[in-house]
């Protein structure tokens, strides 16, 4: 059981649904294939970032647990998937307040419970120059066709910046 | 194999994790971009539930919850 959900399309591939709270919720798919370096490969059209923003609460709050957000999220992700089959979602959480790896165990929480949509998760920790580390999770279909090699590119990142 | 790094077990499949260069940016880069981004939708989004598009789809939202009950 899920919200209904919207798919507005456009650029970023925006999706939006509104909780029985009237909260608002955008999740994108935005297009990355900047993270890429000078060498394209045949699956840079489909590597995206993965968005959740809230857009609206009117509750002046932080919002109260809704399971169905989750299963919400869960049938977007499933729907965008069955549409691109090949995509390649990054997802690194927001750093801005510090509070990343908390974003990063609700994400897990959330991921691991619903595995049943037929992607899987590679996560990796990457640490910048400064020495600030940030989480970044992978997800794709266990059947991309570039499964092996997009793995690899990703376990690839940390081992160039340990050089 | 000579570039062989680590491996790893990720669900049902092992990763090898080699030297070989890497098709992305360096992280320094990556950190930047994937923070300007973050940036960014957060500016879209303070003026996106006003928009008449968000507003529009909040109808077609509303619509579809009223059908299914």
């Amino acid at each position: 059981m899920n919200y209904p959900f919207y798919f507005a399309g456009g650029f970023d591939n925006v999706y939006a649904f509104e909780t029985d709270l009237g909260i608002s919720y955008e999740v994108k798919f935005k297009p990355s294939d900047y993270l890429l370096g000078d060498v394209k490969t045949e699956y840079s059209d489909y590597l995206f970032e993965f968005v959740i923003q809230l857009v609206y609460n009117p509750l002046k709050r932080n919002p109260p647990l809704d399971k169905l957000v989750s299963t919400t999220i869960a049938a977007i992700i499933e729907d965008f998937y069955f549409k691109k089959n090949k995509s390649v979602c990054i997802y690194i959480c927001d750093s801005s307040d510090g509070r990343q790896s908390l974003r990063k165990r609700k994400f897990d929480e959330w991921f691991y419970s619903h595995e049943n949509i037929g992607v899987i998760k590679y996560d990796q920790i990457i640490t910048d120059s400064a020495g600030n580390s940030y989480p970044l999770s992978v997800i794709l279909r266990k059947d991309n066709p570039y499964f092996m090699e997009i793995i690899l590119a990703f376990s690839n990142i940390t081992s160039e910046n340990s050089k | 194999m000579s570039n062989l790094k680590n491996v790893y077990l990720c669900g049902n499949y092992y990763i090898m994790e080699t030297t070989k260069k890497s098709i992305f940016k360096p992280v320094d880069e990556i950190v930047r971009l994937m923070k300007e981004s973050k940036k960014q939708s957060k500016i879209e989004n303070e003026k996106r539930y006003q928009s008449v598009e968000f507003q529009e789809i909040l109808k077609k939202l509303r619509a579809m919850k009223s059908n299914k009950s």
